[in-house]
């Protein structure tokens, strides 16, 4: 296991069409939505699920801390001392390691847990822009619950369209306490372009797709510049946003970043919609002499 | 009046959350950090570990002031149970507690700011901020943000002040028109070594960080032509 040695900052962008990205459990699913600003929001929350079933659908649940174990009664004592002390829990489950986690303690005092902050850390994710909801919310389904011979009626939200915009960060001194390698942030850089393709297929997440992806790690383990989502610029084309191509993108000073004295490596990876930052990003990274993964 | 150093630097983000210490199940925020959470942003950024700081970092006084409009807004959460332990429960085979949580975010602008003073100066802290150690959030570790401006400021003290200021107050501001007081009450200001707080304190803010007048007795620095008061 490689040590991570630098600070790394994540920028990762993807759109959702007609599709719901993060529902409010307290205001009947709706997509959670600054009324004010008409941005769409996303918790970290909900980016770290597609990780983490992704990596269960890869490796097994016993490889992730927070997960669901479907249609299984678990015998609680029995599965945690499967999974053992709370530092079995670090060199099992890479969600632990990474996104850090809360271990609840077997002992005389009630609620004593564990508690370690994880090296990534994701806020939450809006869209770069003004975001409109599906006007239509009704759906219909034929399992009424009752013997009335008719559906019921119930409620869908979706947005048409969000170009919605992570930050997230990577502490080099955080990955030393929860034992998080180069290997692990390799799997993050990875899997979250990939959670994206393979765990949006419920009907309520279809729609979605990855466009972005950019890991920049600066020449320190005390540098940082913050939100990277500063360094994108984004200009509604037409009144109404319906597609990507209705939104105008300006990755410029990202690109001045990567170019920049104080990032050292960059991991990268573009849909068709951004081959050309990532070919930027490339002769950028062959101009600086930096290590790049660009693909 | 003695002039002495100050430390000044501006923390942003997108959204922040800082807990009110009553709040039980549902988590509100006041509009600021507390002096509590900037001493935690502060050590954090030096690298101090969890609760080993108080006594060291309470010999500062600190003053903060909103340097864009803040607004906040709800939304619904739900938290793992961990009262037992239970792998159904962690797992979230069980229900979670349904909650909610409260945002403070910026108006009118893509990111939110403060304008933090640190009196007296310190050279460690200042290069701690310039390159911090831990990543800098505003509240909890997901609420990323950075820091900008560290710089240091020549400053005079004061006991009293009748006057503008451009800072959070526990004085009353006088009543003006086109500004936008918030109170923010039972606020902590200090942690004793068990994490206690001790006596909780009412402040006044304009929400959009613009200067207010206000009239009586507390602690701050007149640094150039701005008054800070002390939270």
């Amino acid at each position: 296991m490689t040590k991570i040695n630098n600070n790394s900052e994540i920028l990762f962008l993807y759109e959702a069409k007609l599709t719901n990205p993060n529902g409010d459990p307290d205001d009947e699913n709706r997509p959670r939505m600054d009324p004010k600003t008409k941005r769409n929001l996303v918790s970290d929350v909900r980016l770290k699920r597609y990780f983490r079933d992704y990596i269960i659908s890869k490796l097994g649940e016993d490889s992730v801390w927070v997960t669901k174990i479907e249609g299984k009664n678990v015998d609680a004592t029995e599965r945690l001392k499967r999974i053992g002390s709370p530092k079995d829990v670090l060199a099992k489950c890479i969600d632990a390691r990474l996104f850090g986690a809360t271990i609840p303690e077997k002992g005389e005092q009630k609620g004593k847990s564990t508690s370690f902050t994880g090296p990534v850390q994701f806020t939450w994710g809006y869209s770069l822009h003004k975001v409109d909801m599906v006007d239509s919310r009704s759906i219909t389904s034929l399992f009424s619950g009752r013997d009335t011979g008719y559906g019921n009626i119930g409620k869908d939200y979706r947005v048409y369209y969000s170009l919605i915009a992570f930050h997230g960060a990577v502490s080099a001194k955080r990955a030393e306490i929860t034992g998080a390698s180069e290997e692990d942030l390799k799997t993050l850089d990875n899997s979250l372009w990939d959670s994206l393709v393979t765990e949006t297929v419920t009907r309520s997440k279809l729609g979605q797709r990855p466009l972005l992806y950019l890991r920049v790690e600066y020449s320190s383990p005390e540098k940082m510049k913050g939100d990277l989502r500063r360094f994108v610029k984004v200009k509604e084309k037409s009144e109404s946003v319906r597609d990507l191509t209705d939104l105008e993108v300006n990755l410029d000073a990202l690109v001045n970043l990567v170019s920049s004295n104080d990032v050292i490596k960059v991991v990268a990876r573009c849909s068709d919609d951004f081959k050309g930052f990532c070919e930027q990003v490339k002769s950028a990274c062959d101009e600086g002499k930096k290590n790049c993964i660009v693909g | 009046m003695r002039e002495m150093k100050a430390l000044l630097f501006h923390v942003k983000g997108a959204m922040a959350h800082f807990r009110k210490v009553f709040s039980n199940s549902t988590s509100l925020s006041y509009y600021f950090p507390p002096r509590t959470t900037l001493m935690g942003m502060i050590a954090g950024a030096m690298g101090k570990e969890r609760d080993s700081y108080y006594e060291e970092l309470n010999q500062y006084e600190i003053s903060v002031n909103p340097l864009t409009g803040l607004r906040k807004i709800m939304f619904g959460e739900t938290y793992l149970d961990t009262d037992e332990v239970s792998v159904t429960s962690l797992r979230k085979l069980k229900q979670g507690v349904p909650t909610g949580r409260e945002f403070v975010v910026p108006a009118g602008e893509e990111f939110l700011g403060y304008e933090v003073v640190v009196y007296p100066f310190n050279e460690v802290m200042m290069k701690s901020l310039r390159a911090p150690v831990y990543p800098i959030s505003l509240g909890p570790a997901n609420m990323l943000g950075w820091i900008d401006q560290v710089q240091e400021i020549q400053c005079e003290e004061f006991n009293s002040i009748s006057g503008k200021i451009n800072s959070v107050s526990t004085l009353k501001p006088e009543i003006e028109k086109d500004i936008r007081i918030a109170i923010e009450e039972m606020v902590p200001r200090a942690f004793d070594s068990g994490r206690h707080s001790g006596p909780l304190t009412t402040y006044f803010l304009e929400i959009r960080g613009k200067p207010v007048t206000v009239k009586g007795s507390a602690k701050g620095v007149k640094c150039g032509e701005r008054n800070y008061l002390f939270l």
